[in-house]
């Protein structure tokens, strides 16, 4: 894991790295391990993919804060939510990772492909990820998580791991 | 069809939510006998603004034409059946069939045929229209067709239930609501029944809201939202024609606890309603529309049957026009945080709608018990009758109209 002593040299390989650091930590289930990964006012954000109202007010698939994503991952460890019973297993992948740099934060966007395997049945969400990062002293924290989650277009059976 | 042996007073048959065929009956029958609702007049508010639905299986147009008329067209060319709108909401003068390039004027008109010399001189183009849905007719911005001519005007058809159905809107101060915030989006396999059944159900919420409750009672306002959970704070309805209700009495203090947050607000619904009927409408309502429509929550839900074990739903949380944006928001938040497929309650739902399908390969056992409080309903006349909140009353009382419409050879039908 990249630390935030050299910020503004937050590479491609810095930020792929995280990144797999991630998804490795979603898909072992570690999601209290995954929570320590977010600042205290962090945001996590799954919009509506039919985004085109010009309405003030839209309502979205997820809009967490931290105290909200906390709650779900409490529902989805402890709970137990119905919906992951029997549990899901995952497996994601990450590509066409690009970073955007500041000095004290970056905004690294990927593309994602998770696989969803639960009840016999295999399914795959796609989308891209937007991570804004800030650095913190033990590495870099997610100051906003946004999943652009192209499958919300469809409708949906029950969506009860994390994109 | 006859369902005698499928449909009791107090059971209901496997084969209603697994058999193919009972399925096209019900396409043929029931949807085509009811008022089913087809869409919010705020999503076709300008002349041209059209809207794709189904009314059952059939798909349907929902457009405001020239004349400013809502009108609901039978989406399907009449030349050789191709949709003839592919896009799901828009704005135009007219559609053209994307085959043969048919053009129908949005009353559905046919305005232009191409090389029309290949047809005979006399043959007659002037009826061969976009297919009109008979009835259209709406109650505060909800929009309903029906195929059977005969069938009675919308507002005698959900009679009682009107006023649960105003209750619930006039929590907008101007009375109107505005569906532009969104929908989710569900689909589940299971028959479309268990939906209807469940959203009135208040005997599986403890249970398979476990999760979500257990989050809420760490909120602040637990006390308003599920203190009044017990048998004899709620009540179940069953209202001619199938509707129901699943309501809970607002707790005495919901309306401080509002006016904290939003005062202006507060005191001008105050004003307008009384703050005897303003407890009523802060009452938390699960309102069903027989066949396909609820109220629930911020949200207005559609019922969207696919095949005999694929369901469809869409949930639109409507904005209450003129309210303060920060209540809107709240609201959507509300929103999220139970019902999409992201949601802590809605993917609750839905997976044991997924075992009650798989569980009902049983052929062993083939009947669905609905008798839960029988022995013990009030009649409150006018053909409303009222339960426990875990009572099962409403869900019989929709079978009784679902055994009116699809267990008679009545006309309506195709
Ligand atoms: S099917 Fe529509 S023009 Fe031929
Ligand atoms: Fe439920």
């Amino acid at each position: 894991m990249s630390m935030p002593e050299s910020p503004s040299t937050f590479s491609r390989g810095d930020a792929e790295d995280w990144l797999y650091h991630e998804a490795e930590l979603l898909d072992q289930w570690r999601l209290h391990d995954w929570l320590d990964l977010f600042t205290d006012d962090a945001t996590y954000h799954v919009p509506d993919g039919i985004d085109d109202s010009p309405a003030p007010v839209r309502a979205a698939l997820i809009n967490d804060d931290r105290v909200r994503l906390e709650e779900r991952v409490w529902r989805l460890v402890t709970g137990p939510a119905h919906a992951q019973i029997p549990r899901s297993t995952t497996r994601r992948l990450i590509s066409n990772v690009r970073v955007a740099g500041a000095e004290d934060d970056v905004l690294v966007t990927s593309n994602f492909l998770v696989h969803e395997i639960r009840k016999g049945q295999e399914r795959s969400f796609v989308g891209q990820y937007r991570h804004r990062l800030s650095p913190a002293p033990d590495g870099w924290k997610v100051a906003a998580r946004t999943a652009l989650l192209q499958n919300s277009v469809l409708p949906l059976f029950n969506v009860s791991i994390i994109i | 069809m006859n369902l005698d042996e499928l449909l009791l007073p107090d059971r209901v048959h496997r084969r209603l939510y697994t058999d193919p065929a009972i399925y096209d009956e019900e396409m043929r029958t029931l949807f085509r006998r009811a008022w089913v609702y087809v869409g919010h007049e705020s999503e076709v508010r300008n002349v041209g603004d059209y809207k794709r639905a189904k009314i059952g299986s059939e798909p349907v147009i929902l457009v405001r034409g020239e004349d400013e008329a809502v009108r609901v067209l039978v989406n399907r060319c009449l030349h050789r059946g191709s949709l003839v709108c592919r896009e799901e909401k828009g704005n135009g003068k007219f559609f053209r069939c994307p085959y043969h390039a048919w053009t129908y004027r949005n009353n559905g008109d046919l305005m232009g045929v191409p090389k029309r010399s290949r047809y005979p001189r006399d043959f007659d183009l002037g009826g061969l229209g976009l297919v009109n849905v008979p009835r259209v007719e709406s109650y505060r911005g909800l929009v309903f067709a029906c195929f059977d001519d005969g069938i009675e005007p919308l507002v005698e058809y959900l009679g009682p239930v009107r006023d649960y159905v105003d209750a619930t809107l006039d929590f907008s101060l101007s009375g109107e609501i505005d569906l532009s915030a969104g929908v989710s989006r569900h689909r589940y396999p299971g028959n479309w029944k268990l939906q209807m059944e469940n959203g009135v159900d208040g005997y599986h919420t403890a249970f398979v809201h476990e999760t979500y409750i257990g989050i809420m009672s760490r909120a602040e306002e637990v006390e308003l939202k599920f203190g009044s959970h017990g048998e004899d704070q709620g009540w179940t309805e069953t209202f001619p024609r199938g509707h129901a209700v699943l309501a809970r009495r607002a707790d005495p203090r919901a309306i401080d606890v509002l006016r904290e947050q939003f005062p202006e607000y507060t005191s001008a619904l105050e004003a307008k309603h009384g703050s005897e009927r303003l407890l009523e409408i802060l009452a938390h309502m699960n309102v069903f529309v027989f066949p396909n429509l609820f109220l629930i929550g911020h949200q207005i839900r559609v019922v969207q049957p696919v095949s005999v074990d694929e369901t469809e739903v869409m949930m639109y949380p409507y904005l209450l026009t003129d309210a303060p944006e920060a209540l809107n928001r709240k609201r959507m938040a509300e929103h999220e945080g139970f019902y999409p497929p992201t949601g802590f309650g809605t993917p609750d739902d839905y997976e044991v709608f997924s075992a009650v399908t798989e569980g009902l390969q049983a052929m062993s056992t083939p009947w669905l018990l609905l008798n839960r409080g029988a022995h013990d309903c009030q009649d409150l006349g006018d053909g409303v009758r009222r339960g426990s909140p875990t009572d099962e009353i409403h869900q019989r009382g929709m079978y009784a109209e679902y055994a009116r419409l699809v267990g008679s050879d009545q006309g309506g039908g195709a």
